[in-house]
This record gives C-alpha cells, structure tokens and sequence, in this order.
C-alpha cells in the first residue's frame, strides 16, 4: 500500500516537476520576505516559567522591591583612593550624566555628591545631619582640606561599603530606571539604554587614571542583546565550513548546492513562520534554525550519498534522482518525525523560552519533509553528471569503501564485538555514577549569560569585592495586614525570620525594615545600643519605622509588605535550594495568622524556580523522547533486537553527555535542557541510518558481520562525515560573547561526535552480540525503510 | 436574653482562642512570648552586656540570645532554653549559680543553673524597657530603665517592689545602669546628666551634681574606690568622694561611652560607639578607633583577655590600639 503511495507521489512530482518547483520557490519568496522581518528579541521573562509560585510573587512585585531596576556606575582610581580633586570631579560628572539620561529616575540618583546622602550624627544636643558635600563645596572649590571633611562625614554616615569601596578605590553612583516611563507607558530599551552608558558615561569618562565600572539588570540585558547579534557571523562562518566540506566530500558542485539550497529554503520557511507566529529570534532560540539546517544537511548527505552511488554505477541524473525519491521517501519522512516527536515534547516543559523553541524546532523539522525529501530529488533530476564526475567520484569511493571495510571487520568482529560492548557497559556504569550530582543552573560567579571574563562580569566582580554588596539576592516577601509595619508582633514575626534566616548556611546577610527599624530605634534613643529593639507602641514603631530610607523599597505604601533581602555566597543550585528549603522549614512551623511568607523574588529567587522546573522536567523530557524511539523503532523494525541495539547507544551518549557536562562546569538550565533532548533526535538519525542497511543486507539472507560490514561501507563514511560536519558548524559557538551558546556548542559539538561513534561501534558490537547469544529463529524481516 | 447570648459567645471566642493557642505548632512560652532560637551564629547577634558568673562568662543581647563561656572567654555556648527573643539588655550574677537578665516589654529572666537554662521570673508591669539588672548577692537585686522605672527585690526575684529613684522632674528620666559603690552604695546612671545614689539599698535616693547635661550610660566602681561615670560625647567623669564631686577626665572622643572594665593589673578599658575605645596610660585616658568602627557595646576582662561585644556580636580580634 505504502509503495503503491510512493511510486503514485512520485509520478506526481516527477512529472509536475516545473510546477512543483514553481509553487516551492513561490512559497519561499513569500515566507522569504516575513524572515525578512525577522528580529532578534532577548525576552527576559520568556525564561521564566510563569506559573511558578516564585515566579508569581515575582512578578507581582517586581517594580516595588529593590533591586531589579538599579543601575550601578562606579567610578574607580586605578591608583590611589578617590579622595583627590580628580576623581571626585569624575564621579560628579557621572552623577551629572547619570542625572541627565533619559530612562533614569532623577529622584533616585544617590552618590557622595546629591543631597540625599547626609552624615547623620548624634550628640547630646540630639541628632544632627548634614550633607556629606555641602551645598557650598562644588567642583572648582575642591581642597584637600574640605576633602578630608568629605571624607570625614562619608566615615560618620556609614557610606564606606555602600557609595564608597571599603578601601577608598572608588566610589559610585547608585539610581534606579524609570521603567515603564511614567510619560508614555514604554517599556525601557535594556540595549539602547546599555549602548548610551557606553557613549555617554563609560567612554566619556574613563581614562588612563580612571576606570569605570556599570553594573545593574539592563546594562546586563543589553549586553546579551549586543552579544546575541554576533550569531549571524557564526551561523555564516558554519556555512562555509559546512559546504568546503560537502564539497570535499562530494566533488561536484552541484550535489554540494542540492543539500545546502535545500536546507536554506527550510531556514527561510521556518524565518518566515516564526515571523507569522509572532515570536522573534532570541538568543537563546538561536540554536534552532542552525539545527534546522545541520538535520536537513545531514540528511541530505546521506541524499547526494546515494545519487552518487546510482551515478556511479550508470544511472543518469533524472533516474538516480526519482530513484532517491522513492527510496528515501518512506525512511526519511520516519527519522524526521521522530526528530519532529523528540522536539515536540518540549512543549510539555512549563517555560515559555522552550515552549517556543519546541515549536519552531517542530515545525521546522516537518518543513524537511517537503524541502528534502521532495524538492531536493526533483531539483537533482535537472542535473546530468559528466565521466570526469563519475571517474573522480568513484575513485575516492573506492578508497572510502576499503577504509570502511577494514573498520567494519574489526567492529563486526565477534570477540571484538564482545570486548567493545564489555567496554562500553563500564563505560556506561562509570558515566552514570561519574554524572551524579550534575550541576543545575548557573555555577559559576556574575551573570551567567556571560562569560567569567566579560567585561560585564569583570565589572561585577570588582565591584562586589570592593563593595559591601552582595549580587545574589533572593528576596523572601512577607505579605501583612494593612499597616503590618506598625503592629508590634508582625514586626517581631519578620524580625525573626529574618533572624532565622541569617543562620541560613550560604546566606551572607540579610536586610528587613525591622532589623532596620531597630537601628533607627537606637538612634532616636541617643544611639544607644540598649535601644536597638522593636518599639511595643504603635506610635514609637512608626517614628522609629519612618527613619528607615524609601528608597531601600523595604515597605510599601500602605505596609502590607515587608520584604526580607538574603545576599548569598553565590547562586549554586544547591546554595539557593538550601534557602529555599529553610524558608519553607521556617513558614510551616511559625505559621503567623494573617501574614504570609512568599517564595521569591530577587535574581536568585527567580532562578531557584527555573532550577525547579528544569531539574523536574529533565528526567520526563527524557523518559518521552526515548519511548517515542523504542515505538518507532519497533514499527520500523519489528525486532526487539533493534530496539536494544539502537537505544542502549544512544543511552550511554546520553549519560557521557552528562559527564561532559559536570566536568567542564556546564549546568542544566533552561539553555542545556532542550540540548540534551535534541542531541538524542539527532542521535537516533545516525542509528536509523546504520541500522537500516544491517537490517536490510541481514534479511538478504546475509550474516551479521559481513551485513555489518556491506551496512558500513554503504553509510559509514556518509554517517561520520555528517557528524564531523556538523560538529565543526556548531563548534563555532564555543566562540560566542554568550556564556550559555558557548556551552551549548561544546555539548552539541560533543554529541554528535559522541552520538555518531556509538552509532557506529556499539550499535553494530550490540547487534552481532545479540545475534550470537540468542540465535534468531526466524528470517530477519526487510526493514519498512528501504534506503 | 441578648446580653446573656452575647457573653455565651464572647466565652466561646475566648475559649476557641485558647485551643488555638494550645494547638498553636509554635512553640510559645507562658507569658506568650517566642522562646530564643538555636542559633548558629548566636555569638554574631547583637550583644549589649556581658558579665563574669564565677568562672563563667555570660552575655546577652538580641533574638533573646545568650551566650556563656567557661574558657574565659575563647569558645562560647548558646544558652540551652531562652523563653524570649526580644532584645536582652543587662546581665548580672550574684555568684556562679544564680543569675538574671532584664530586656525589652519588661522582662526579668533568672537561671538557677550558671546561665544555660533561663526561665520568666517577672514581667513588670507596663511592659517598660528594661536596661540595667544589678544583684549584690542572691537575694537583693535591682532593676531600672526606661521613664524612671525601677524594682528592687529582697527574696532573690521572687516578689518585686517598685523604688523612686528621681523626683520630680527628675522621675521619668530614663534609667541607664544601676551598680554598686563602695560602703554598700548603689548608684545609677541616667538621662540628660543624671546620676543617682542610696545608700540604704535602695529606700532612698538622692540626686547626684555631676555637672554634665549627656545622658550617662554606664558606670563603674575601680578597685580604689574611685567611681566613674561613662556618657555621650566621650564623657568620662570620676569621683572619689562617694559622688558628691565630680570631675572631668580628658578622652578626645566624641563618641558615647557604652561600658568600661577594670583589668587585673589595674588599667581600665572603655569602650563606645563608632570603634572607640579607651586605655589609661601614665594616668592619662587614649582613645582609639576600631578600623571597622563597630558599635562597641561592652566589656569584660578574664584575666588579661578583654572580651569585646558589639553591634556584630563577639568581636574575635579584641585588641584595643
């Protein structure tokens, strides 16, 4: 019936060929001008997976609590202090700067120059506070005299460790962004905002004496949006290496041009829908169209592969190209679905990032059933190949077949087989126990998009170990009554937590209105330490609860909010799941009626649910992707045999993956998950295409090891080919300003190479294995997929 | 009928709270206080008052934290049971057994046990700020703080009696320290200047002139006799009359003065606010400053050691300058 089908498509297309190509190009011009207006779009929340407790409180505070609209600028001396003339005069030209651009709240700008910054001082007299610069000391009078008195009251105000560096090496200008702007209601552009920093504080201001350091969320956007856009470089840079190298191995320019035109034509298509879905292209996404295009290459290869054998053993052009088409019809449309399967339970992961790379991934694999396995058979019918092709074609496969072969007869060999499956199960059993304990989320210091050396990172790093600050901040939201902060025992209640919290292994400190509140007790009490305690009366408690500065964002308006800020060690996995863990400990025994303890804001916050989401969607992701390949498999097949030979490689790939992936420091994130799941799509293609052939020679009536050997030799060389190829495409990544596409490139890189050598040693080792232990009964079946 | 139904239901809200309580699963003491937590980092609490419980060390201060030493000083234990995380002001032993500590909504705690496990003894009435506990043996102790308040006690804590320290104008000052003097005086330390003294342990109080108008927050008896009182802007002021003539000693500081020490060998050690802390050298007071300018709070010496408490608890390197 299947056949009947093929042959009746085949008919169709070969004989509409001008008409079939017409519509296909017709189509691609149109989905050609909506990739056109493709963007590039970093979407920040688009990481975030939306229904996650943490990432409600989230966003439901996100513009009252502290934090995620501050920008940082740090002037710093290169040598010396700041306490000269000079740098002073910098940093009040940065106030100045930071003051005048637009996206800033002017109300909000804080260093040693503004009048929000007072030396409070107190005395028998009472409290007494003064501008740490008077409104009488400006730039031109400057002194070393009233230097030491700047200096003084900077001391006496506690500004050391927040706007000046604990050792006097720089000092900064802390304000926050006006974001929506309250004028139009827009949202703030992180990159074009970035890119003014650059222009009109950093390179303005820094010089041989002087650096400047910007730290703060939309300078961190804006540096990924910048580093996103070298992409369109490496996806260039991976084209040419992808066609030097079908070149290389094909020798003809035309079945070079077959396999890249056509996998091109399926990028535009997948552009274009992308455009009509709405979606823009995100960094993070990025990776998808390349996939895209490196699966219909690699499919492709195997294509041109076979027109070449045709041609080289007499077949013209137009009868090697419906050849391909019938043959590769069936077979093909099976591995991209199971591509299209493996994908598509992406979707099942609650977090939009990768529920839109799912989708686009999908639909981009099912747009290679019409561009490879059509339009590339009905375009190679146009073309003849000349005697020089044919010579030179068959020479170099002639010395592909006896390199093959003499791999194939120390593979298929039985003792051999036995001594690489023995070890590949250890090797198997030493990845397994070698991957526990894998990293989730970001490991290592500053914004993990980045890597360590970046210059946002550097900034971050300096700016951390000069300052008091701590960048990894969860913050725990305490929801009250209506005027919680004056009721003595809600206080007390959020007191101790944040008490409780501060015992927290990996919590460095910690920040509340009342542990605040309590200073601004003592010092209504003559800063007397005796002092330093929660008011009982509402009266007092509220004096002592309006001494603590707004701009901290520790209550809100009508106090029914009294967030806790824990700065942590640093945002390990482990670290954060700790905390959150002693939140929880903590809420469920000291239940407070009318108060609720809410998971979490804050950048650590919000990747402890990333964390969680990912962490728990890995294993079902993969559990999925694998059943769909053993039922696929089995229908293919029909043999259990297969269904061990194919996935028990593809399951050590996996669990060396995982190894890889603990060693060089790379954690499961919303980046790496959707890796690990397309590496095994990719990964089954290259047992599909192995397994197919052995299959097929063995129901031929063949033995195993001179099946194996026929099965290698017709699509070994193809099948390593294509791995190296695109191993050296996605290779480029590791390149990336980006810290998470570098380190999908390393994992994909290494999972196609790692994918491919199983495929070809343990899949065939497993397979001659099985047949000598368990002799089989019957005839072996002809494969559904007659490649 | 109505009234009757209304009070049915007032008992039954009231009892329905109570079971509430008793189901409560946090933990509360009897006086529905939150007892003190097991604290890791109990000796980085803010500390306020430590004092020598006859080998022992023992010092108290927020989240109902104290904390004992038995090694003079180098290891510290956090106190087994606190029924109490409010902020702990004042500690004081009458031998190595039997100890008290006052604090914030006017608590009174007492250990029978050498400080490791604490009990309520009193709560006075008005929940006041408590700021200084002084017992002279294990019966007569003393109590003062905030708005003039100030209990005595003659049967080791059991009933407390209420005494009038100032009078007048005099009456709502806040109390600072109370501690003794020679000849079985009693004086204590007070708000804007003042400074008090009994000598009939605690029937009657008489104003002192100090000729200061800074609060005083501290005081202290030297070996000679000699009387010191510690106050805001660094001052330091010594009688050797029983307080009836004070007089200025020099400390070129401006910080308040929270608490000072008279070591073995006879020198003194204050300390105060912002780092400061004062040494007497060739009969002159010098003052240094703590590079991290810490709060300081107080001061005790084991031996030549000096144990340092401050807004960050413990302070592990207690050098002075």
């Amino acid at each position: 019936m299947i056949e009947k089908l093929v042959i009746g498509l085949q008919r169709f297309f070969f004989g509409n060929r001008l008409l079939t190509l017409g519509v296909l190009l017709a189509f691609t011009a149109l989905m050609g001008v909506f990739a056109a207006q493709l963007k590039m779009s970093a979407g920040f929340d688009k990481q975030l997976p939306q229904d996650h407790e943490y990432i409600q409180t989230f966003n439901q505070y996100r513009d009252v609590l502290f934090g995620a609209n501050r920008i940082i600028v740090v002037v710093e001396a290169k040598k010396g202090d700041i306490w000269n003339e000079k740098a002073l005069t910098k940093l009040y030209d940065v106030t100045q700067a930071l003051f005048f651009m637009p996206g800033v709240d002017r109300r909000t700008v804080t260093s040693l120059w503004t009048p929000n910054t007072r030396a409070v001082q107190i005395t028998e007299e009472g409290m007494k506070a003064e501008d740490v610069i008077g409104g009488d000391v400006t730039v031109k009078s400057l002194t070393p005299d009233n230097i030491a008195g700047i200096r003084e009251r900077a001391v006496i105000g506690g500004f050391i460790g927040s706007l000046v560096a604990n050792d006097g090496s720089g000092a900064m200008v802390v304000a926050e962004l006006a974001d929506p702007d309250p004028a139009t209601g827009k949202r703030l552009d992180y990159f074009e905002f970035s890119k003014r920093l650059e222009d009109e504080v950093r390179s303005k201001f820094a010089d041989a004496d002087t650096n400047v350091r910007i730290i703060g969320f939309a300078k961190q956007m804006g540096d990924i949006s910048e580093g996103a856009t070298s992409v369109v470089e490496f996806f260039a840079l991976a084209f040419l290496l992808t066609a030097a190298a079908v070149y290389w191995y094909t020798r003809s320019w035309v079945l070079t041009f077959l396999p890249l035109a056509s996998s091109l034509v399926s990028v535009v298509w997948q552009f274009g829908t992308i455009t009509l879905l709405g979606f823009g292209l995100d960094p993070l996404a990025v990776l998808v169209p390349f996939l895209v295009f490196a699966i219909g290459v690699s499919h492709g290869i195997q294509q041109v592969n076979y027109i070449a054998k045709e041609v080289i053993n007499g077949a013209d052009g137009f009868t090697a190209a419906t050849r391909i088409f019938t043959g590769l019809l069936v077979p093909g449309t099976l591995a991209l679905i199971t591509a299209f399967v493996g994908f598509a339970t992406l979707v099942l992961v609650p977090i939009p990032m990768i529920r839109e790379l799912a989708i686009t991934a999908s639909v981009g694999v099912a747009y290679k059933i019409v561009t490879n396995l059509i339009m590339l058979p009905v375009l190679a019918s146009f073309f003849s190949f000349d005697k020089n092709f044919v010579a030179r074609a068959s020479k170099v496969e002639e010395m592909r077949n006896r390199l093959m072969a003499g791999l194939g007869v120390h593979i298929a060999n039985p003792r051999n087989a036995f001594i690489g499956t023995a070890v590949c199960l250890v090797l198997l059993v030493v990845s397994v126990w070698q991957s526990q304990g894998r990293h989730v989320g970001h490991v290592l210091p500053g914004a993990p998009e980045l890597h360590n050396d970046s210059r946002y990172n550097q900034d971050v790093e300096a700016v951390v170990s000069r300052f008091g600050l701590g960048l990894d901040m969860l913050t725990v939201v305490v929801e009250t009554p209506k005027d919680g902060c004056y009721k003595h025992e809600i206080m007390a209640y959020a007191d101790r937590l944040t008490w409780y919290l501060t015992n927290v292994p990996g919590v460095l400190s910690t920040q509340s209105l009342p542990t605040l509140t309590k200073l601004a007790a003592s010092g209504v009490n003559e800063g007397n330490p005796k002092w330093a305690s929660l008011p009982q009366e509402e009266l007092t408690l509220g004096e002592a609860v309006r001494q603590v500065p707004e701009g901290l964002r520790l209550y809100n308006a009508d106090c029914t909010l009294l967030p806790v800020n824990l700065y942590l060690t640093d945002h390990k996995a482990s670290t954060i799941k700790e905390v959150v863990a002693a939140v929880k400990t903590y809420r469920d025994a000291n239940p407070f009626p009318g108060v609720t303890v809410r998971l979490a804001s804050g950048n650590a916050g919000v990747q402890a649910a990333t964390n969680e989401v990912v962490e728990h969607s890995e294993l079902p992701m993969m559990l999925y992707v694998y059943a769909t390949i053993l039922i696929l498999v089995f229908l293919v097949y029909r043999d259990w045999r297969a269904m061990i030979a194919c996935c028990v490689p593809l399951t050590l790939a996996t669990f060396l993956g995982y190894w890889f992936m603990k060693s060089l420091n790379i954690g499961l994130t919303v980046a790496t998950l959707p890796v690990m799941v397309l590496a095994v799509g990719i990964g089954v293609d290259y047992a599909f295409y192995i397994y197919n052939r052995l299959q097929m020679h063995l129901s031929h009536g063949e033995d195993i090891v001179t099946a194996f050997k026929q099965a290698l030799r017709e699509v070994g060389v193809a099948t390593v080919f294509t791995a190296v190829t695109l191993s050296i495409g996605v290779a480029t990544w590791s390149f990336s300003a980006l810290k998470f596409q570098a380190d999908m490139g390393m994992l994909l890189t290494f999972m196609f190479m790692v994918n491919m050598i199983m495929a070809i040693t343990l899949l065939p080792a497993l397979a001659v294995m099985i047949d000598v232990l368990i002799p089989r009964r019957g005839p072996v079946k002809a494969p559904l997929m007659m490649h | 009928m109505k009234l009757k139904l209304t009070a049915s239901l007032t008992l039954l809200a009231s009892l329905a709270a109570s079971i509430v309580l008793a189901t409560s699963p946090a933990p509360t003491s009897p006086a529905g206080e939150v007892p003190a937590m097991k604290a890791r980092l109990a000796s980085h609490a803010s500390l306020v008052s430590v004092t020598a419980a006859g080998d022992a060390y023992v010092a108290v201060g927020d989240y109902g934290t104290i904390i004992r030493s038995t090694d003079g000083g180098k290891a510290w234990q956090q106190a087994a049971a606190v029924p109490v995380s409010g902020l702990l002001t004042s500690v004081s032993f009458a031998d190595a057994k039997n100890g008290w500590a006052v604090g914030h909504g006017g608590i009174i705690l007492v250990t029978r046990d050498g400080g490791d496990t604490w009990a309520i003894q009193h709560t006075a009435d008005g929940k006041p700020v408590l700021l200084s506990v002084f017992f002279t043996d294990a019966d007569h102790g003393y109590v003062v703080g905030a708005y003039g308040t100030a209990l005595q006690t003659a049967d080791g804590g059991k009933s407390w009696e209420p005494m009038q320290v100032g009078e007048g104008r005099d009456a709502d000052l806040h109390l600072n320290h109370v501690f003794s003097g020679p000849e079985g005086t009693l004086f204590a330390a007070g708000e804007s200047g003042s400074a008090f003294r009994s000598k009939d342990g605690g029937q009657h109080w008489e104003r002192l002139n100090t000729g200061v108008t800074g609060s005083l927050w501290s005081g202290l008896q030297r070996k000679g006799g000699q009387l010191l009182l510690l106050g805001m802007s660094g001052k330091v002021l010594e009688s050797t009359d029983l307080g009836d003539h004070w007089k200025v000693l020099e400390t070129g500081t401006n910080q308040a003065l929270t608490g000072g020490v008279e070591k073995a060998d006879g020198h003194l050690v204050l300390v105060g606010t912002g780092g400061a802390t004062i040494t007497d050298k060739d009969g002159q007071l010098v003052t240094g400053i703590r590079d991290d300018r810490q709060n300081l709070a107080a001061v005790a010496a084991s031996g030549g050691n000096l144990i340092l408490l401050g807004q960050n608890g413990l302070i592990q390197d207690p050098q002075t300058h």
